[in-house]
């Protein structure tokens, strides 16, 4: 009979724990690869918590995203120049209207005067609301003419709408930019709203993924206690479950802005038409790769954060029976 | 022929496993283990017998720190295990093999896979696992079945990819609690002749059983329990 390892010492034999920088990556490799096998596994239960985050997450993303895009809009315009609508009354007509504009140009402080017939007016409508069959349904034009006056440099606003509005023709008057400030106002409160608003949802990613990964501990209890009985440590253990909660904040992220951009794309023509009624070129931006990375990054991060949070703590728990 | 002794390779063994008055409450109150004591040397088979509720299981799992003692002192090579940290745990029982009665492997893995769990858990490369694995497959006679589920094979079986995978790491000692409890007279006898190949290269065996014949067909020395206490000791000429 041989004796193979009667000479061997015990030390030598239970040679085991390699060390060192080869069996960490070895370690994250493999770590990545059951977690990935978890995906492939349960598709379903992985892809419904990766849907409920990005629904989470596209909500502010896609505020965001609009209104990037109202404050860029109006950035572009200058409102100290004061254009003024001046809308007739109804029972105006287009030739009224003209002679009106007309007799307006020549007075004191008017640079230019455009009219916008009712008929024009109603085509503008159409263009841009959409509300075709509505207006067709109500016949004829609800709309008045309008004029748009541009005053001269430092002309007296005043007396010019004081001249205006004793004109008999005049309905009621508007300076253009009015809104627009008003516009920019709110988006900046908006912006403001949507940094509080992320910031909450941002808990609520925490919460919805931490307790994803508390549930995927609870249903590999078993396997865990094998791994512990073999000798894993809880480190080894939690690996592949931070794995997961980082994949499914990325995979939000990513599906989030997904959906994001396909709501972009079909309001892009709308969107352009209604630029062109205003003479600008203005374009709505999509979401750019590297927003879309960083939306990746930080739910990455955020999911990674829940899963640590409560990987740590079930599996520390769990101990072989 | 005994070859355990050459393994110490002196006269005068040193203790793999030494109780010193070791007691063990459950919570409840439960004394499973009073103040017991006992020594079992390098390279050394011992069975641990008893009746039910004797306190064969709950010796074993201290020494696999499943448990923790209430008092007294456990050594296993020297070190004592009552200054184990936590944290530690994990690499004390790489240098343990553990078998249980329900084999405990994961149904989802090939039997290759449930084997490699230790080894690939200690960072050993995929080669030098490959080598190890197919090493201790072929010790229990499972080699041809390394693709298969555990599902897919017999109670014995199974029962030997669950000894692959304790002695996959080349441990100092090797623990089982009842690993023939399931199985029939002559598949536990097989099972055991394992145990006695791997004691013949030198780890450290204990094995609790309620099996006297089986305990008394491989005569070693063999320990019993009696609520929780150190019953009586003798040693079993084959
Ligand atoms: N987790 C536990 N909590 C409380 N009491 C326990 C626990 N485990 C075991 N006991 C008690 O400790 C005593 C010893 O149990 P143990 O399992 O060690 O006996 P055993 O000799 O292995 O019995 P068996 O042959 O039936 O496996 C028993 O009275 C049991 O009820
Ligand atoms: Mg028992």
């Amino acid at each position: 009979m041989t004796r193979p390892a009667a000479k061997v010492t015990p030390r030598q034999r239970s040679g085991i724990g390699a060390g060192g920088l080869g069996a960490w990556l070895r370690a994250h490799r493999a770590a990545i690869a059951a977690t990935l096998q978890q995906f492939a596994r349960q598709p379903l239960a992985h892809g419904l918590t990766v849907a409920v985050l990005a629904v989470t997450l596209a909500l502010p993303i896609g505020l965001y995203v609009v209104l990037a895009n109202v404050a860029r809009l109006t950035e572009a315009w200058d409102t100290n120049q004061t254009r003024m609508s001046v809308f007739l009354k109804t029972n105006v007509d287009d030739a009224q209207a003209r002679r009106l504009a007309a007799s307006v140009s020549g007075s004191a402080g008017i640079a230019n005067v455009r009219v916008i017939s009712r008929a024009e007016a109603l085509d503008e409508y159409r263009a841009y609301s959409g509300f075709n069959e509505a207006i067709d349904a109500i016949g004829g034009n609800p709309l008045p003419a309008v004029l748009v006056i541009d005053p001269g440099e430092g002309a007296d606003l005043q007396a010019i709408v004081a001249r205006l509005r004793s004109r008999p023709e005049v309905d009621t008057l508007k300076f253009d930019m009015e809104w627009v400030q008003r516009l920019q106002a709110m988006t900046a409160l908006g912006q403001r709203a949507v940094r509080v608003i992320a910031g909450v949802l941002a808990v609520a990613v925490l919460l919805i993924a931490g307790n994803a990964i508390r549930v995927a501990v609870a249903q590999r209890r078993e396997e865990i206690e094998v791994y512990k009985l073999v000798g894993a440590t809880d480190a080894y253990i939690r690996r592949p479950f931070l794995y997961t909660g980082w994949l499914y904040g990325a995979l939000a992220g990513l599906l989030a802005c997904g959906g994001v951009a396909a709501m972009l794309a079909a309001v892009r023509a709308p969107a352009r038409r209604l630029a062109q009624l205003y003479q600008s070129a203005f374009e709505l931006n999509d979401l750019a790769w590297p927003a879309i990375l960083v939306v990746m990054v930080a739910a990455g991060f955020v999911g990674l954060l829940g899963a640590w949070w409560t990987a740590a703590h079930h599996i520390r728990r769990i101990d072989v029976r | 022929m005994r070859c355990s002794t050459a393994a110490r390779g002196d006269d005068s063994p040193s203790p793999m496993i030494r109780f010193s008055e070791v007691s063990k409450s459950y919570a409840g109150g439960h004394d499973a283990l009073k103040r017991i004591s006992f020594r079992i040397d390098k390279g050394e088979f011992v069975f641990i017998t008893g009746h039910s509720g004797a306190g064969k299981s709950t010796l074993l799992r201290l020494i696999a720190l499943i448990e923790r003692q209430s008092g007294g002192e456990i050594a296993v090579n020297g070190q004592d295990l009552g200054r184990i940290r936590r944290a530690h745990v994990p690499y004390y029982r790489r240098r343990i093999g553990f078998i249980f009665q329900d084999h405990r492997l994961l149904s989802d893995r090939s039997v290759f896979e449930n084997v490699a769990l230790p080894l690939t858990i200690a960072g050993l490369t995929p080669n030098e696992t490959g080598r190890r694995v197919r090493a201790a497959l072929d010790r229990v006679g499972l080699l041809s079945k390394e693709k298969d589920l555990p599902t897919q094979l017999s109670a014995g079986e199974q029962q030997r990819v669950g000894i692959a995978r304790a002695v996959a790491h080349k441990p100092d000692i090797l623990i089982a609690d009842e690993p023939t409890g399931n199985l029939d007279a002559e598949l536990s006898y097989d099972i055991m002749e394992l145990f006695d190949l791997f004691n013949q290269v030198g780890v450290t065996v204990v094995i609790a059983t309620h099996d006297l014949d089986l305990l008394r067909s491989f005569g070693h020395r063999s320990i019993t329990l009696r609520a929780g206490q150190v019953e009586s000791e003798q040693e079993l000429a084959k």
